[in-house]
């Protein structure tokens, strides 16, 4: 049976029929203003989960390498292993084993599946420059700090969106200027050059 | 096993949220929403091939804050005409303009609407699509694409009447 869709506010089930609801001006419930935009997903049949019969491995016919029993429909993209159709993880245009998923997910290299990313280029950039806004002396602490976080986060991958490394760089170069400006300001004054 | 190259298009429009911010981006054949908090950016990725339907409801959010804004720099108008001092005149008509600038920002940004995506497992909220106009021409983009990714209808395509329904514009 295919979906049906409700309304967001006040939950009214909206109507099952494609032209009724392309033609919806407001909810018939809460008489809120809205537009749905349907496509054809929403309107096809959910197919019942039973495995068909053509999975069954007849005699001379290649397996699953995790399933023994079942036939072979398409090897993995990454390691090359024999993959029945529940084995398949289609990410993308690539077919993969749940091996080579999770050895992938758990390395970082898919990032289809990732999550979340930390940005520690903006970390270290707002530690190089929050305290020259807030309070200068503070620098003495958070430069070297900037410094190890810029070096913590040179190898880990930034944004999924493309952006440059110019927010680390600048960083590590306002962060070593805050450190030679404080050497500067103690050589002179160990030299007695504020006397 | 390397990662295909990804390119994200940017999609108009900015959700803004306590200490951080939420963007839509268009992928090869995936929409990304960023939600960015502070130092982290999480990721949730709506599939061309799984998105159901797009939901946009109107919402009066944008009305209330100009009217909001109205009443704050008519208050400060008034406080500027009553006060003796014309410096502090020029400051609260300094503010009230700014306010009314905002007003006169907001107004033109148009109605204000909530949108979900909806998928057979999900019914999301895309904080980013807030504003009724830039939904509905990243809407008219998105759906050839996502049409050309399900393929046809299984069922009777729309009429010619339901057509014109579906592309009216809620503002109207």
């Amino acid at each position: 049976m295919p979906a049906r869709l409700a309304c967001p506010k006040c939950s009214e089930p909206w109507p099952a029929d494609p032209m009724e609801l392309a033609a919806l001006a407001a909810c018939p419930g809460c008489a809120k203003v809205a537009r749905v935009l349907a496509f054809p997903a929403l309107f096809r049949e959910t197919a019942p989960v039973v495995a068909p019969l053509d999975q069954v491995l007849s005699e001379g016919e290649a397996s699953c390498f995790y399933h023994p029993a079942k036939r072979a429909t398409v090897p993995c993209g990454a390691c090359g292993r024999f993959l029945c159709a529940l084995c398949d993880v289609k990410l993308g245009d690539r077919n993969l084993c749940p091996g080579c998923v999770e050895t992938g997910r758990t390395k970082g290299k898919l990032t289809e599946l990732e999550p979340a990313r930390t940005l520690w280029d903006s970390a270290a950039l707002t530690l190089a420059l929050l305290p020259l806004i807030l309070c200068g002396y503070l620098t003495v602490l958070t430069a070297p700090a900037t410094l190890v976080v810029a070096w913590m986060g040179r190898k880990k991958p930034s944004s999924i969106i493309t952006r440059g490394r110019w927010r680390l760089w600048t960083a590590v170069i306002l962060a070593v200027l805050q450190i030679a400006a404080w050497i500067t300001l103690a050589v002179l004054f160990f030299t007695g050059a504020f006397d | 096993m390397s990662a295909p190259a990804k390119n994200y298009h940017k999609l108009p429009g900015t959700g803004h949220q306590l200490g951080g911010y939420t963007r839509l981006y268009r992928g090869m054949d995936h929409l990304l929403q960023v939600s960015s908090v502070t130092f982290s950016e999480r990721y949730r990725r709506f599939y061309f091939r799984d998105i159901q339907a797009f939901i946009v409801v109107r919402t009066n959010s944008w009305i209330v804050v100009i009217t909001l804004f109205l009443i704050l720099a008519l208050l400060l108008i008034g406080l500027a005409v009553g006060v003796g001092d014309s410096v502090g005149s020029i400051v609260l008509g300094g503010f009230a303009a700014l306010l009314l600038t905002l007003a006169l920002i907001v107004g033109l940004r148009g109605p204000s609407c909530r949108c979900y995506v909806r998928t057979a497992v999900q019914t999301e909220t895309l904080p980013s699509l807030n504003r009724l106009r830039r939904v509905e021409n990243i809407l008219a983009e998105l759906q050839p694409i996502i049409a050309a990714a399900q393929g046809p209808m299984p069922v009777e395509p729309e009429t010619p009447a339901a057509e014109t329904a579906a592309s009216e514009p809620l503002e109207n």
